[in-house]
């Protein structure tokens, strides 16, 4: 009976023996009484080790096993899984073997007790306890990938000797080992070998798909694929951060899909690389070998290696390095960043164009854009802006770095839409090349940014060169001061011009200079990519174009963030009181009509009340500390306490 | 080619102070004085075409016209080593060059008979420029060509050009020392007019403030011509920069203008620099420079390029301000310093409208090595310049009342029958001292005071 037992034990299916032992009078009959406490220990063990063994068994052959629907499959399956069930296999093979000598000890000595059994196997009670919940755990709460390490950390550190062992050792070698050789195709090669969606970086159309379609691992990912657009493939990638074990952090992260970017890019513009390896060929020869690959002679992969072979390493010297590589890495771009394509010169190219640094070249293209502002949007009218953008470009002799920029105006939805009063500055857009390695910081969603930016700017240059216009016409008509058409354009022009000076001087310019001291100091170019990313973040909010909630939670934590921006809105009614102003002004003659006189009156009140909410709002703000830079636009429009006075008469 | 400005150089003075700019335009812009473009500054980001234009053998040429009515001062330059720079057609110099003998109404009589060949050159100048912006006239206004002349001239521009901005760098007489000139007074008076009722924007060179900064501030002890031009050279040339070099904003004349300007009457600017040294002392600036000193700096009285006497009442205060700076500046700091003349009250704004200190950051030359790190301009339009029209006022009753000198006047045409010029120009001034005064108060813009204001 005792033999039987053992069978039952060993040979993990005939649970039903077990049961039926207990159950059945065989019990009775074969065991003492005294013994039947024991029989029912030695069971709930074996019971423990089949419910584990299952659980082995199941996942063990996931990848196989795949489709056949499975009864209760709440875990999505995966290497990881795979890996930890190999894993928990590995714990088991003590059990077995000590088993499977007991058996021989007992059919040599058959009268070995049940007792020595109960011994035997108490051995194991404890870690297939331990087992049975760790497995309970993963169903709940339903890990996955990555994930699954963090839980394991958790786990791993126990009182217990053997289960300790059999944690650290066995199921987390396996795991770390998959999740190291993930790491290591991403950071050198930028592939995500991740058909189950099990890794922290995630390609985001692969995501989606496995977020809904559970693990149906139909589509792979290889970068190579997507070799045709750098661009937008480049930044399909992000952190998932629910996947990423807590003792990694999120910078941590950020420094690896960082990485993977960058092979991703260099992967990609292959073809680059060498025209720009030929290039330099002249003037630096040394740069050749810098360039030609990403890697030379460095030995990262064999660390790599090591690691995974390396069952004691801890996470921490992963990290480190990871964070090594990294520096090498991106010391390295900075170098090719700076030498061969000159960031800083991009930068400013940048400046002068997306943020209108080349005034001149604005002015220009506003004025010669004067003439098409209430156009159709047709095709013709788009040609002709593009045009009109390539005169001017000639005009101020800025030519050379017209190569970098194209600017068109897309027309999308419906053609035939109709233009209201602020023109077609709102609908064009202006395209740079981005140079190659510059991708990794002018993402498409960037320049997006940049483009929200500049038409934006570019409205307030031409409602100036507007204002300007009236000003000459009002000279040249002799217009006295006592006009009210007069001082009403003194107040706008002021108003504008002092709105154009915050931006370009309080926000553009000082932005700019903390940014430039950043790239200048700074050689990792990880630093550089995050001091762009705050200076784009702070550009948009100061200048109050950020207007939406950003939900897509982003890796830097320390940029401002606004949510609503009546600011924006009450610019916006107040450019729109301009232009309208300004039409006025053009056309209508000396002795203003009846119609004029109360549109000139409505839009006098109109911009007061633009002005009062615009105080009010700024003033609000500056008794809350938080929007401190606000206090430089007030105090710019407010600088001799006009308004101020005014707004407080109007109060009393 | 946009916005191009058109210099014209009156007059002793106004061509010594035109040719000082455009030796330092020259400098700034890597130009040789022979017109070619140095070998250091072929890849120069900036805007020549403004002032320059380039002749068929790539020649930069400036656009400017010479114009005087004795050799003296042409020769020079013609003998210098910018002779080559000029297009030759431009300099235009009376047959009989006998010269204004420093009489307003003589100027002003020849400038009339010699008006075909001089708008000849202008208008040629004019159509060789795509879209012509303004114009830019140097002279003084108390001698006899440039405020003469220079009267007739603008007279005559703003009526052919009426929608071209006219610019003036007018120097106005040494009041500390006794001019050899008896009609001064008058001259000025009448130049005065025409600055008020034809010029868009004024830039005023006080020759009283020149030379006590030079005596004082630069410790010269007899400045010479050569010295307080430079000093009006810088001020030129800074007060340009803007149109000349890319930046984000006043790029053009009327950019420039426009805001600083807001009633038409009120176009006299006065300016201020800062640092001030001459070439040859290198060593005495010590002080540091930031944006706020520099700043600051241009709010002293002391540096300031036009004597307004003291405000005894205290009441005058800035109708506007400019401050274009130069140099290593930490665009941050433009805040902080905005925000600490405020709080210190170190200037005084008018009660009737919004104004505030324009900042604008400008780049400077790559070839003209400066030992300093920060350097600013100021163009203010301040109420107290009224001072300096007052004082030429004083000076104009006390010749009237007398009725001395006013023979030679009365040899000319336009004084033949009657002074009632001298009176009317009299008014125009009068009414311009009331409206600064007026500019002062709250209840300004209801102020009717300036007849002449709206019916011209």
């Amino acid at each position: 009976m005792i033999h039987e037992l053992i069978l039952s034990i060993l040979h993990r299916k005939e649970n039903k023996n077990l049961k039926r032992l207990l159950i059945s009078n065989a019990s009775h009959e074969f065991v003492h009484p005294s013994e039947h406490q024991i029989l029912k220990k030695i069971v709930k063990i074996a019971n423990n080790q089949v419910e584990v063994t299952k659980f082995v068994k199941e996942y063990n052959d996931a990848i196989s096993l795949n489709d056949s629907g499975v009864q209760d499959d709440v875990l999505q399956k995966g290497i990881y899984l795979q890996e930890l069930s190999k894993g928990i296999n590995l714990c088991m093979t003590p059990y077995r073997e000590s088993m499977e000598e007991f058996e021989q000890r007992f059919l040599n000595t058959p009268t070995f007790s049940l007792i020595l059994l109960y011994t035997e196997l108490r051995r194991f009670e404890e870690l297939f306890e331990f087992l049975l919940e760790f497995i309970t755990g993963i169903r709940t709460e339903r890990l996955h990938g990555c994930a699954l390490l963090e839980y394991l950390h958790n786990k791993s550190l126990h009182g217990n000797a053997q289960i300790c062992e059999a944690v650290e050792i066995r199921i987390q070698r396996s795991v770390r080992s998959i999740f190291i050789k993930q790491l290591s195709e991403w950071v050198f090669y930028g592939e995500l070998d991740d058909k189950y969606g099990e890794f922290f970086i995630q390609h985001i159309d692969q995501r989606n798909s496995t977020d809904h379609q559970t693990a149906s691992g139909q589509t792979t990912t290889t970068v190579s694929d997507a070799t045709k657009s750098v661009n937008s493939d480049l930044w399909r990638y992000e952190i998932w951060y629910e996947m990423l074990p807590h003792y990694l952090t999120p910078t941590w992260a950020g420094e690896v899909l960082f990485l993977g970017q960058t092979v991703v890019m260099f992967n990609m513009d292959r073809k680059e690389i060498e025209k720009h390896v030929r290039q330099s060929r002249d003037d630096e020869t040394d740069d050749i070998t810098e360039i030609g690959s990403l890697w030379d002679n460095q030995d990262f992969i064999q660390q790599f290696q090591e690691l995974r072979e390396d069952s004691g390493a801890n996470m921490l010297k992963l990290v480190q390095l990871v964070e090594k590589i990294k520096i090498y890495v991106s010391e390295k771009l900075t170098k090719i960043a700076l030498k061969q394509v000159d960031l800083i010169k991009q930068l400013k190219l940048i400046k002068d164009f997306y943020m209108l640094g080349r005034g001149e070249l604005f002015l220009e293209f506003v004025k010669k854009t004067q003439g098409i502002q209430n156009a159709a949007l047709d095709e013709y009218t788009a040609r002709t802006v593009s045009k009109a953008f390539e005169n001017a470009a000639c005009s101020v002799n800025v030519v050379e770095d017209l190569e970098h920029f194209t600017l068109n105006m897309p027309l999308n939805e419906s053609d035939s839409m109709s233009l209201d009063i602020r023109g077609i500055f709102r609908h064009i857009s202006l395209k740079y090349n981005v140079q190659w390695p510059l991708h990794l910081l002018f993402s498409p969603n960037v320049m997006e940014r940049y483009n929200e930016l500049f038409r934006f700017l570019l409205q307030i240059r031409r409602l100036q060169y507007d204002l300007q216009t009236v000003w000459c016409l009002h000279r040249e008509r002799k217009m006295g001061k006592l006009s009210p058409m007069l001082q009403f354009r003194n107040q706008l022009m002021f108003l504008v011009d002092n709105l154009q000076y915050y931006l370009q001087v309080d926000v553009l310019e000082s932005q700019f200079s903390i940014l430039m001291d950043t790239v200048q100091k700074s050689k990792d170019f990880e630093h550089i990519q995050r001091a762009h990313t705050v200076f784009q973040a702070n550009v948009m909010s100061l200048c109050f174009l950020l207007h939406d909630v950003d939900t897509s939670k982003s890796m830097h934590q320390s940029i401002v963030q606004t949510n609503e921006n009546p600011v924006f809105v009450i610019l916006n009614q107040l450019m729109d009181n301009v232009s309208l102003f300004c039409d006025l002004s053009l056309k209508c003659s000396d002795r203003l009509t009846k119609s004029q006189k109360s549109a000139f009156s409505s839009y006098e009140s109109m911009v007061k009340d633009n002005v009062k909410d615009l105080m009010q709002l700024l003033m609000g703000w500056k008794a809350g500390a938080s929007c401190a830079p606000l206090n430089q636009l007030l105090l710019r429009l407010d600088y001799n306490y006009y308004y101020s006075s005014q707004h407080a008469e109007s109060i009393k | 080619m946009p916005s191009e400005i058109i210099t014209l150089q009156l007059g002793q003075c106004g061509n010594q102070i035109g040719f000082e700019f455009w030796k330092r335009l020259c400098l700034e812009h890597g130009i040789s004085p022979s017109g070619v473009i140095e070998d250091f500054a072929t890849d120069c980001v900036d805007r020549k075409d403004v002032f320059f234009y380039q002749a068929d053998d790539d020649h930069y040429i400036p656009r400017a016209v010479l114009l005087d009515l004795e050799p003296r001062v042409i020769n020079t330059i013609m003998t210098s080593p910018y002779a080559k720079l000029y297009n030759p057609e431009n300099v235009y110099l009376s047959k009989d060059g006998g010269g204004a003998g420093n009489n307003w109404a003589s100027g002003f009589s020849q400038g009339e008979q010699l008006q075909e060949d001089v708008f000849d050159i202008i208008d040629r100048e004019a159509d060789g420029s795509d879209s012509l912006e303004g114009f830019v006239l140097c002279h003084s206004i108390a001698g006899g060509t440039g405020s003469g002349m220079g009267s007739y001239i603008m007279e005559k521009l703003s009526d052919r050009f009426p929608k071209k901005l006219i610019q003036t760098y007018s120097v106005f007489p040494n009041q500390d020392e006794i001019s050899d000139v008896v009609v001064q007074p008058y001259n000025s008076m009448l130049t005065l007019k025409r600055l008020t009722s034809c010029a868009d924007c004024v830039v005023v060179l006080d020759n009283t403030a020149l030379n006590r900064i030079a005596t004082d501030r630069l410790h010269i002890e007899n400045p010479s011509f050569t010295q307080i031009n430079s000093l009006v050279s810088t001020i030129m040339s800074v007060s340009t920069t803007t149109l000349r070099y890319p930046s984000y904003m006043n790029n053009t004349l009327i950019g420039l203008t426009a805001p600083l300007i807001p009633t038409p009457q009120l176009h006299f600017l006065m300016t201020g620099y800062t640092p001030l040294t001459t070439d040859n002392d290198q060593t005495v600036n010590i002080r540091k420079t930031t944006v706020l000193d520099v700043m600051r700096r241009l709010l002293q009285p002391k540096n300031m390029m036009v004597s307004t006497g003291p405000d005894k009442s205290n009441h005058h205060c800035y109708i506007s301000i400019l401050n274009i700076i130069q140099g290593e500046v930490d665009p941050t700091q433009v805040h902080k310093s905005l925000q600490r003349i405020r709080e210190r009250k170190l200037a005084q704004f008018i009660p009737w409208g919004p104004t505030s200190i324009q900042v604008a950051l400008s780049k400077s030359s790559p070839y003209v090595q400066s030992n300093h790190r920060v350097s600013g301009l100021m163009l203010a339009n301040h109420t107290s310049i009224s001072s300096l029209f007052k004082s030429a006022l004083s000076q104009y009753d006390k010749l009237r009342k007398r009725g001395a000198f006013l023979d030679q006047f009365k040899r000319e045409e336009m004084f033949k029958d009657d002074l009632s010029e001298l009176d009317e120009s009299r008014e125009v001034v009068d009414c311009l001292i009331q409206e600064y005064e007026a500019a002062t108060q709250p209840n300004y813009l209801f102020w009717q005071g300036g007849k002449n204001t709206t019916d011209e």
